[in-house]
């Protein structure tokens, strides 16, 4: 065999559903182009905010003027809005919302809900093409317009916990007490970890093969889902949550009644201490909480409250765009839609047992 | 057309790249143009690139479903990154270089991690069975490891040289050459042809 006849064999290798293959993936690339917003220059306007950004920042290091007083007190009000009171605007709703409803599973968009079939827990891909959903001891991809399964596994343990990667090539899950690792189209199942905690993985975002889990002895463990290699290992005396910042830098590890923000690029460690117990977390471009204390739970974001109400709260869960936090109480038909300083309330017809799953772009 | 109309299309599309054909323009043009969100210029890169990306991680993982998902991620990647994407840097290198890499990690994950059968899989996946010219070589070459397979692949279907598969592998150049030669002594002993 010369240099010649190796080179020829290589090219012409038949390569098994080629032309599936890339049909295929032409679809994915195209529709992740089509959902991706093109780069624009800076506009005036932006120049015209960080102008009057500086413009303040003047205005506060003199601290004694007359202006400088207006624009803390203006500032103040602003973020002291613990209760607000909300109003019917269906329209804060953009998007796609997953819902389950004891073992059933629904997409509601534009104020309709549609039946996925019988699920009890679900995760959008990370372009909501496909849901990754769990019953039992089954773990599906289903196609979110009529609940059409694409694939589908079946343990001998319960599957709880799926989550889809950020890239969309692993989806992770817990089944038993393992966590286990599956291609996004079905193949390649793994057993990827024992004695995992009731606790949903985490995966990074902007990294599509790194992950985060719980094992039941409190050790938080960050590894690439290819190679299995360690990246990071924290030991917690109680781990209920993980949840990553938007960037992929911070990973909160959050306990029942305190929580720690892991810095991984500079490893340094910021304690999260609230005055009752964490009932829910989302980590966005902002970390909210919420609380429940005296039969309230007060949702806080970067430690502003900004909703407070009777009774435990469920879910929250943050716009795909990063800016709108969706806040869930069971029994209320109403979810409630915190968008700055608005907060809106959306009906629903879902009962006591509706729990939010993931909330994605339309 | 004439002369004079060539001169003029060269001209227009020196300024705004309109009325060239596609097929004719670099792929730094593509990617200026995909930047600013054009879909037909994302469809002429992936129409260039995605054969070579493919075979390789195909021949480094011999799996057609993972081969497909990692080629289709690096397109992805390079989707992610297009706005910081440096366009005087050649594209094809880029996701050859993501492919690769992570078919390799494929490979060493399926050796730590063996995969564990479900009790059904409803999509049917592609065939494993192959065929054509190079069956015997490409047998040969699902032998190796896959440090071996890739940059076999590297240097014998993407024609990089061994400089650019160190670059591309983090790896010493020497490191490479001698990978090289133990994988094409490798298949020489399996074609039964003795070292070459």
């Amino acid at each position: 065999m010369n240099r010649d006849e190796l080179e020829r064999a290589l090219r012409e290798a038949d390569v098994p559903d080629a032309v599936g293959a890339r049909e295929r993936a032409r679809r994915t690339v195209l529709t992740a182009h089509g959902q991706r917003s093109p780069r624009r220059a800076p506009r005036a306007a932006l120049v015209w905010a960080v102008v009057a950004c500086a413009v303040a920042a003047v205005v506060f290091s003199a601290r004694d003027t007359q202006p400088a007083r207006e624009v803390r007190e203006r500032v103040r009000d602003v973020f002291a809005a613990p209760t607000p009171a909300p109003t019917a605007a269906p329209a804060a709703l953009s998007g796609r919302v997953l819902v389950t409803e004891g073992d059933e599973l629904f997409v509601v968009a534009r104020g309709r809900r549609t039946s996925l079939g019988h699920w009890r827990d679900a995760t959008w891909s990370p372009r909501g093409l496909y849901v990754a959903a769990a019953n039992a001891n089954t773990l599906a991809a289903l196609d979110p317009t009529d609940g059409t399964v694409r694939w589908k596994l079946v343990h001998a343990e319960q599957v709880r916990f799926p989550r889809w990667a950020p890239g969309g090539l692993h989806v992770a899950y817990r089944a038993g007490t393992a966590l286990r690792i599956v291609y996004g189209n079905g193949t390649h199942d793994v057993l990827a970890g024992r004695m995992m905690a009731p606790v949903a993985p985490a995966w990074r975002p902007g990294h599509p093969r790194t992950l985060a889990w719980a094992g039941y002895d409190g050790t938080v463990t960050v590894e690439d889902a290819d190679t299995a290699k360690v990246l990071w290992s924290f030991r917690s005396s109680q781990v209920r949550q993980l949840a990553w910042s938007s960037d992929g830098r911070r990973l909160l590890v959050a306990g029942r009644r305190d929580g720690t923000i892991h810095d991984v690029v500079t490893g340094a460690r910021a304690r999260v201490r609230v005055d009752g117990k964490i009932v829910a977390a989302a980590f966005g471009r902002r970390l909210a909480l919420a609380v429940f204390h005296d039969g309230r739970t007060s949702v806080r974001v970067n430690g502003e409250t900004v909703l407070s109400a009777p009774g435990r709260l469920r879910n929250l869960e943050w716009s795909p765009d990063g800016r709108s936090l969706l806040a869930a109480w069971p029994g209320a038909d109403h979810w409630l839609v915190v968008r700055g300083r608005e907060v809106s309330a959306v009906r629903h017809r879902f009962g006591g047992a509706g729990r939010v799953r993931g909330w994605a772009t339309p | 057309m004439s002369t004079e109309e060539h001169a003029v299309q060269d001209a227009v599309a020196g300024w705004v790249r309109v009325g060239r054909p596609l097929s004719r323009r670099t792929d730094a043009t593509l990617v200026r143009a995909a930047q600013a969100g054009s879909t037909e210029a994302i469809d002429e890169l992936f129409r260039r690139h995605w054969g070579a990306a493919h075979r390789a991680a195909w021949l480094v993982v011999r799996d057609a479903a993972a081969a497909e998902d990692i080629a289709q991620e690096a397109f992805l990647s390079a989707l992610r990154s297009l706005d910081r994407f440096d366009r005087r840097r050649p594209l094809g290198p880029w996701l050859h270089r993501i492919a690769v890499n992570r078919a390799i990690d494929w490979s060493r994950a399926r050796a730590l991690r063996p995969e564990t059968p479900a009790d059904a899989v409803l999509e049917p996946v592609a065939s494993a069975e192959d065929g054509g010219i190079g069956e015997d070589v490409v047998a040969a070459l699902a032998a190796l490891g896959p440090e071996h397979r890739a940059v076999v692949v590297l240097r014998h279907l993407l024609g990089y040289t061994p400089g650019e598969i160190a670059a591309m592998l983090e790896l010493p150049r020497g490191t490479v050459n001698s990978r090289l030669r133990r994988a094409l002594d490798a298949l020489a002993v399996a074609l039964d042809e003795g070292p070459a």
